[in-house]
């Protein structure tokens, strides 16, 4: 025997247990990995190549028994098998094959470092994709500085709740959040609740939090590199809006201006509404438009009566059959007053027939959708694609 | 041994080049992450789909607005010209005659208007409940003169005017284009 057959016959004995055999070093220790059948013949094997010849699958003849012959050719392959990979065994314990294992480890071992830590920060799999979560954060952040990221969700539809769940960086610490969020130290998690927050659960859904932490001096080196890709998702709890309210007659003692729409209150069936209310609301969900809104659409449009119906007669009557509804004199459902998200003649938001911060959003909404063009309200005419989202 | 050793030697040649591919490979994925300046101001992935709803309809307002008189009301909302002295302390007697604690509310009615001050945006809203808009703008204007303010003044608060609904919807059809500013403004 040669050297590398004593270090293979020698890797055998000392690695028998995962796999060596006295069987190996009888036949020698010397493999060829390319060719596992070749290693098979030395070892006596019977090689399936020269098997042929008998096997009836081949179409050459050979035994009658076809199920004989089927089973010699898959013992054959099982002990080609065997012997192939005690080759590979014995070759990793030659000074080449134990190189290689180097080699290969240092790679798993780059590749981990390189990685791992990647991996690690993975946002977490959105469990409903029609949830949208948007971060947005600064580029960069140093030790000890404090910076804040500002998170926004939105659901098209309608549910119990909207959930925020916001797992943040080792090395980052916890300083603040708008709404206040709850916060799980150890788990490194921010979670808002928009019902907790006493958020009107309105379609859709959207839900936005700014968070502030600080840059420990423990935090990696590349963690500037990450916060945009912050790892934030949100999730909804199935069921119908919990604070939606459907339209009653009149139960704000007078105060509502009803007209002679069909569905009563369905403005303010909370008699909540006010113009500064509105104007207050106007100017969170829609900073860039809020006073075109409210000094040249609302007005013009409805008369900043939530409960406005434009009855479906005469010009009306050829553009929604339905009528038009509310501050925004938009459309409605079939019937009016279904519950959202139950669409309007033109979709999901064209719905006036609900109540006002709902109607504020879906104007809102409908215009985006429109790039901001506010094409739909005669009363901005002169505005009529001077904008754009 | 000869024959072992070119093996061992191309199987060792074989290792080295898997490992220069992998070093490859990873340095064409580091390679294709942007890098990041400290100037660098990263634009955040707007990850909101909007879906577009098409429709070309309008609107069907029962009265017309006057768009110029409702620009320039937008102008003088969002350029506010400061209030003289005696216009502030008039403006502040209006408001003080708003029930305790409140901010917004009706400071004035009569069958014809409905004068509210509006806290929020800080403007008062005069709604017209007759439709001789005239006789209730000058109502509104003789109102304001009387708790002190000046003409000037009573256009740069600034005011402004609309149609009760049920007003405006009588006056649906009739071709009238309102302007939501006061006389003389």
């Amino acid at each position: 025997m040669d050297d590398e057959n004593e270090q293979g016959g020698g890797g055998d004995d000392g690695g028998g247990g995962a796999g060596g055999s006295s069987g190996d070093k009888k036949h020698g220790g010397h493999f060829d990995i390319s060719n596992p059948l070749k290693n098979a013949a030395r070892r006596g094997m019977p090689n399936p190549a020269n098997m042929r010849a008998n096997n009836p699958l081949s179409g050459r003849g050979g035994p009658k028994g076809t199920k004989r012959s089927i089973v010699s050719v898959g013992r054959v392959t099982a002990q080609a098998s065997a012997a192939a990979f005690r080759g590979i065994l014995a070759f990793f314990a030659t000074p080449p094959g134990i190189v290689t294992l180097v080699l290969i480890a240092a790679t798993i071992f780059i590749f981990y470092m390189l990685f791992a830590d990647e991996v690690a920060n993975q946002p977490p799999t959105e469990p409903d994709p029609a949830v949208r979560v948007r971060t947005t954060c600064p580029p960069q952040a140093v030790v000890g500085q404090e910076f804040t990221c500002a998170i926004s969700a939105t659901y098209p539809g309608i549910a119990k709740d909207f959930i925020i769940i916001d797992t943040y960086f080792d090395g980052l610490e916890y300083v603040s959040s708008i709404p206040e969020g709850k916060h799980d130290a150890t788990g490194r998690k921010v979670t808002w609740s928009m019902s907790d927050a006493g958020i009107l659960l309105t379609s859709p859904l959207i839900f936005g939090v700014t968070v502030t932490f600080r840059v420990l001096g423990s935090a990696p080196d590349k963690l500037y590199q990450k916060i945009q890709a912050y790892p934030v998702e949100g999730s909804v709890s199935a069921g119908a809006a919990a604070n939606y309210v459907p339209a009653n007659r009149d139960n704000c003692g007078g105060k509502a201006n009803l007209g002679k729409n069909p569905l009563g209150n369905f403005g303010d069936p909370a008699c909540d509404y006010t113009n500064d209310e509105l104007y207050t609301f106007l100017k969170l969900e829609d900073p860039l438009y809020a006073e075109l809104w409210y000094l040249t659409i609302v007005v013009g449009e409805s008369s900043y009566n939530p409960n406005a119906w434009a009855a479906p007669v005469g010009q009306q009557a050829s553009l929604d059959a339905g009528g038009a509804w509310g501050n925004f004199q938009m459309g409605s459902s079939t019937p009016p007053g279904t519950a959202p998200p139950a669409p309007g003649k033109n979709g999901e938001f064209d719905r006036g027939d609900v109540n006002w911060k709902m109607q504020a959003k879906s104007a809102i909404q409908y215009n985006r959708n429109q790039n901001c063009s506010f094409r739909y309200w005669a009363t901005a005419r002169s505005k009529w694609g001077a904008y754009k989202c | 041994m000869k024959q072992k050793q070119k093996e061992n030697i191309f199987i060792i040649a074989l290792a080295g080049l898997l490992l220069i591919i992998v070093f490859w490979i990873a340095i064409l994925a580091f390679s294709a992450e942007p890098t990041l300046q400290p100037e660098q101001q990263i634009q955040p992935t707007i990850t909101i789909t909007l879906t577009p709803t098409p429709t070309h309809e309008t609107t069907s307002p029962p009265v017309k607005y006057d768009t110029a008189a409702q620009d320039k009301l937008l102008d003088k909302f969002n350029n506010r010209q400061a209030l003289s002295s005696n216009d502030t302390f008039a403006k502040a007697k209006i408001l003080a005659s708003l029930p305790p604690g409140q901010q917004s509310g009706i400071v004035y009615k009569t069958s014809n208007i409905s004068i509210e001050y509006v806290h929020s945006p800080d403007l008062f809203q005069i709604e017209i409940l007759t439709t001789d808009i005239a006789q209730a703008k000058a109502a509104a204007n003789v109102w304001f003169r009387a708790q002190g303010m000046s003409q000037r003044g009573i256009c740069d608060l600034p005011l402004l005017f609309y149609l009760n609904w049920e007003i405006a919807n009588q006056m649906r059809g009739q071709n009238i284009q309102f302007s939501p500013l006061g006389n003389g403004c």
